[in-house]
This record gives C-alpha cells, sequence and structure tokens, in this order.
C-alpha cells in the first residue's frame, strides 16, 4: 500500500475548501441570514461581530481546514473502503457527524432547533460536496486508471 | 482484509462514551463550571434548566453517539495506519479537530470567550483522545 501523497492532499483539500467556502457562503448569506439575525438578536450577540472583516476572515479559514479535513479522512480511510465518491461520501459524513452533535449540544443553548436542523442539514451537503471534490482529485502512485 | 467489525464497533463506542462523559461531567462541575455559568447568564439561560436532567441527557447521548463515531474512525483508519493506540489517537485527533474548528467560528460570532474556548478545546482534545484510545482498545477484528 502506498502512503498518503501530501501534494494531492494539499490540491484536494484547496479544491474542498473552495468548494466548501461557496456552499457555506449560500447556506449562511443567503438561505440562513435572517435566521442568523435572529440568534444574534435573542442570545444578546453583536450582529456586527458576527460580519466583521475578522469573523469572515476566520469563516474562509475555517471552511480551507475542513477541506485538508475531509480530504485527508478520505486519504485514510481509502485503504479500507476502496477509492472513489463512495468513500468520499463516507469522509465527508464522518466530518459532518462530529460537527452537527457539537451544534446538537449547542442547541439547548445557542442556537434553536430549527436552526440546527435547517443549518445541519445544508452543512451536510457543504461537507459532501467539499468531500467529493476534494477526493476527486486526490490520487496515490499506485492507483491503476 | 477483514471488514469492520459493527459490533465491535458500538461496544468500543460505549465504552468510548462512557469515559467521555466521566470526564465531561467532571470538567463541566469543577474548571468548566464559571465558563458554563456565564454562557448561561449571557444567552439569558435559566441557571435551574442548565442544570437539569432534561438538559444533560442530550450531553449524555451526544458523548455516546461520538464515543461510536471515534471507533468507526479508528476502525475504518486502521488498513492505513495499524492496529494500536498511535491509530486511536489520529481517529481521536482528526475529529476533535473537525469539532475544534466549529467551536472557533462560534467564539468568533460571539458566542464564549477566547479563554472559554481554550479551556473547552482543551478538555474536549482530552476526552476525545482517552476516548478514543479506549474505544479502540476494545475494538478487534476476525
Amino acid at each position: 500500500m502506498s502512503k498518503i501523497s501530501i501534494g494531492k492532499l494539499v490540491a484536494g483539500g484547496v479544491l474542498a475548501g473552495v468548494v466548501m467556502n461557496i456552499c457555506d457562503y449560500i447556506s449562511n448569506n443567503l438561505i440562513l441570514a435572517t435566521d442568523w439575525e435572529h440568534i444574534a438578536r435573542i442570545r444578546n450577540v453583536d450582529m456586527s461581530s458576527m460580519t466583521s472583516g475578522t469573523a469572515l476572515a476566520v469563516y474562509v479559514l475555517v471552511d480551507v481546514i475542513f477541506g485538508f479535513l475531509v480530504v485527508w479522512t478520505y486519504a485514510a480511510i481509502r485503504p479500507r473502503l476502496g477509492r472513489g465518491p463512495g468513500t468520499a461520501i463516507v469522509a465527508g459524513f464522518m466530518v459532518w457527524l462530529a460537527q452537527a452533535l457539537l451544534m446538537a449540544s449547542y442547541s439547548v443553548s445557542f442556537l434553536t432547533w430549527d436552526v440546527l436542523i435547517r443549518g445541519g442539514l445544508l452543512l451536510l451537503v457543504t461537507c459532501l460536496a467539499g468531500a467529493l471534490a476534494g477526493a476527486w482529485v486526490y490520487s496515490e502512485p499506485d492507483d491503476l486508471d | 482484509m477483514a471488514s469492520i467489525n459493527y459490533g465491535r464497533v458500538v461496544i468500543g463506542g460505549l465504552v468510548g462514551g462512557v469515559v467521555a462523559n466521566v470526564i465531561d461531567m467532571v470538567a463541566n462541575m469543577t474548571f468548566l463550571k464559571d465558563d458554563m455559568t456565564a454562557m448561561g447568564q449571557k444567552f439569558g439561560m435559566d441557571p435551574a434548566a442548565m442544570q437539569s436532567m432534561s438538559a444533560a441527557v442530550p450531553w449524555i447521548v451526544i458523548d455516546f453517539v461520538f464515543g461510536i463515531l471515534v471507533v468507526f474512525t479508528y476502525a475504518a483508519m486502521r488498513p492505513r495506519f495499524g492496529p494500536g493506540p498511535k491509530t486511536a489517537i489520529i481517529a481521536g485527533f482528526t475529529l476533535f479537530l473537525a469539532v475544534s474548528v466549529v467551536l472557533y467560528g462560534f467564539t468568533t460570532m460571539g458566542m464564549m470567550s477566547t479563554g472559554a474556548y481554550m479551556r473547552g478545546t482543551l478538555e474536549a482534545l482530552v476526552t476525545t483522545l482517552l476516548g478514543a484510545t479506549a474505544g479502540a482498545a476494545v475494538y478487534k477484528e476476525a
């Protein structure tokens, strides 16, 4: 079995990060925008801190890290589950489930159930899209095409 | 290569969940207590409701589901990195990173202070790695 290809991991991670940023932008700025305003209002959170340049830079960076994480997970589980979109979906689902469980644990305090469910489903789409894109780029030397 | 032993994933996950629940309970009643209280006040929550059993149940269930996820991740990564605690730590750290990065995003949104984030993240790292190691110790393949 060949080792994880670091160069392809970086390339796949960057692509996955770009895809996840696009998905998150659509999710949070178009679909969930009014929900986040509602959360900020009922939880005494300053809306300007959620939309500041620093916050936006963090959101972009977070998605790039997620991009690397889903492709890393895909590469790590490939010997067990085989290469291809099926394994990419499993990798994306694993990363999503960890995040969704964290979000669920804060549903009683920070989020509302409505935002948790809709935000969680949109996050699933983001993770799966990122994983599929990143896995499409990722390959190893002994892959036979 | 043997396929994933799902029975052992569940058993290992439950063991990991017990470990995670014990560490979480101790941490939330000791060095994270002030952070939890401050967060409850910020969000305008009833302190009695925060300490009620109905508030604790989701956390307990989530720790068990997370335990199963960690052991599944360990099982899935085993052919790549080999059996043993090193792979358990890699599996645990991968999921810890997914969680801590989301939490950092929440911190940027003003949900908690940076100090509370650092303490909570450190506790999550310990919980995840110990839970993963315990769960992986139980996991076996044919």
